[in-house]
């Protein structure tokens, strides 16, 4: 089974305060981020953290060897699910903010190294334009050996409607849907403009000269810890292609 | 933010011609069992449009759902609390992909006659009516270390549909969201529509629009709450407002459907992008909690000033 990590805020009154951001509070975290665990936890799966709010620090995905904590937090987790805002920056590198300086105000990947322990597997933000589908390659550094990065390549809605996304999201992989499709499906209610996209790493057998052998990705084989077959690690000299899915209307 | 400007943008964009008064209509309150006669129901229906090779499965239960495990990986579900209906093939995702980028009109067309062949009007309900309402494609790409990108692939389309109830839209998630694979199988149906016998409990004024407009700003504000730096009035990015009924989700029970205004808001500023729904009753007397903020955290300890604890592990 799978052990995962939880991090979600919904006041920004610091940040907002100190003068780092303009962004509002979010109204229904805590309905998607408390769903997803529940569904996890249902189904025997092991939370090894929930952080909420000023609890939820940049190091804790930040990598050690730029100054940060992640091998305790979220490179020791097979699955981790944030929720805040954020962005992405024209060289493709995802940003989030959090509402308190521990010990910056925001997080950017060109700092997150995940899978070098072959614990992290997957990461989900609930977040607005965390990916950029022009510059996706601005996240290859991310993927230490970690499989699949779920994000957003525009808006993600919060509110009364999407509420259910986090247990959607949870249920869906604890049914058996793959991580990419539990992500796509969970987190669209198929009316808000919801902008998901996932993406992985391939080797050069998957890249195949360009003509991509999608059966043998991350996307198309893997599945949650307990719930079907997860594909291999990849280290970095293993891979040759980045490889992403997404949702348009 | 020009509160005034964000609240003229809403009733622009608001239905041309809104009704005085409008029903509240009872809906239908489930008992598992009701639950369970609607999977069947279901099962029969994707039989029958040979999409599932049985009509009968043994569920599940696993809380608030029951699940039906079906051959080749395939499974359905029912929501116990609002009977909402979902089927997912045991194709892999790339399996079967579209072999060409399609244009939009087609890929609606071939949605449309899948959702005739599954006979989806049979779920509308008494007063009740389905119209096609979006198109939604879910494609891949990839790229090599040299920057090299390869053609998009096309590997689902997905419908959505819009159900109404006496010509009212019930807004929410999709009443019914169909997902083709590209050789036409389906790979996903979900069914969103609450039961009901259309019984009108009251007919009641509905509230003028730009009151309804004023509040959905309001609303607005107390999520943005205060900042050391003025928000601009160029702030919001798009903001829209729609009448209908609102349905409260497939894990939530609901007595009626009540009329309710709904924006969709988007804000830029500076580096965080924001996208809100925001929902309030169109009628004086509310009918359904809407409330702004939801649940709060759940109740672990604090981190403190110990980074490398771990108290919310429990």
């Amino acid at each position: 089974m799978a052990r995962f990590g939880v991090e979600a805020i919904r006041y920004f009154n610091h940040a907002r305060a100190a003068g780092v951001s303009t962004a509002g509070d979010l109204t229904y975290t805590f309905n998607r981020s408390n769903g997803f665990d529940k569904a996890l936890r249902s189904s025997g799966h092991a939370r090894a953290f929930y952080w909420s709010n000023t609890d939820a620090w940049e190091t804790d995905i930040r990598d050690v060897d730029r100054g940060g904590s992640d091998r305790q937090w979220v490179d020791d987790v097979d699955l981790f699910w944030i929720e805040t805002h954020g962005g992405s920056e024209p060289d493709g590198r995802a940003r989030l903010l959090y509402d308190i300086a521990r010990t910056e105000w925001r997080t950017y990947s060109d700092r997150w190294q995940l899978g070098e322990d072959f614990n992290s597997e997957w990461v989900m933000a609930y977040s607005c334009d965390t990916v950029n589908l022009d510059a996706v390659t601005g996240l290859w550094n991310i993927f230490a050996r970690l499989h699949i990065y779920c994000g957003a390549w525009g808006s993600m809605y919060d509110g009364v409607t999407t509420d259910e996304c986090g247990e959607d999201v949870g249920d869906n992989l604890t049914d058996g849907d793959t991580v990419s499709s539990a992500w796509h499906d969970g987190v669209s209610d198929w009316w808000v403009d919801n902008h998901p996209v996932t993406v992985c790493v391939g080797d050069a057998a998957t890249w195949n000269g360009g003509n991509i052998r999608w059966d043998l990705c991350a996307l198309n084989r893997d599945h949650l810890w307990g719930h079907g077959s997860v594909g291999p690690d990849l280290a970095p000299a293993q891979q040759a292609c980045l490889l992403w899915q997404w949702t348009e209307g | 933010m020009n509160q005034q400007f964000l609240i003229d943008t809403l009733m622009q964009s608001g239905a041309p011609q809104l009704p005085a008064r409008a029903d509240i209509v009872a809906l239908t309150a489930l008992t598992r069992d009701d639950a369970r006669a609607g999977m069947n129901r279901f099962l029969t229906a994707l039989h029958e449009a040979d999409i599932c090779r049985h009509d009968r499965a043994n569920l599940t239960d696993c809380g608030e759902r029951s699940v039906a495990y079906l051959p080749d990986g395939a499974r359905a579900v029912v929501f116990h609390a609002s009977g909402a209906l979902q089927y997912v093939s045991g194709l892999a995702p790339f399996q079967a992909p579209y072999e060409r980028l399609e244009e939009s009109l087609g890929l609606v067309r071939q949605l449309e006659q899948a959702a005739q062949r599954l006979d989806l009007n049979a779920w509308v309900g008494e007063r009740g009516s389905l119209a096609f309402e979006r198109l939604w494609q879910t494609k891949a790409r990839g790229s090599d270390r040299e920057q090299r990108l390869s053609n998009p692939l096309l590997v689902r389309a997905t419908g959505a549909w819009r159900h109404a109830v006496g010509g009212i839209p019930v807004l929410g998630a999709a009443a019914v969201a169909l997902r083709l694979a590209g050789d036409g199988a389906v790979d996903a149906l979900s069914l969103r529509i609450r039961q009901s016998e259309a019984e009108v409990l009251d007919t009641v004024p509905v509230i003028a629009e730009e009151l309804a407009a004023r509040q959905l700003a309001e609303r607005l504000a107390s999520v943005l709450g205060k900042s050391k730096d003025r928000l601009p009035g160029d702030v919001v990015q798009s903001a829209t407002m729609r009448f209908g009924y609102l349905d409260l989700g497939k894990r939530k029970a609901q007595r009626v459907l009540a009329p309710a205004f709904v924006a969709q808001v988007e804000l830029q500023h500076r580096l965080e992008r924001q996208a809100y729904v925001l929902a309030v009753a169109a009628t004086e007397r509310p009918y359904l909690e809407l409330p702004l903020f939801g649940v709060e955290a759940p109740a672990v300890r604090s981190r403190g000033l110990h980074p490398e604890c771990r108290d919310g592990a429990s």
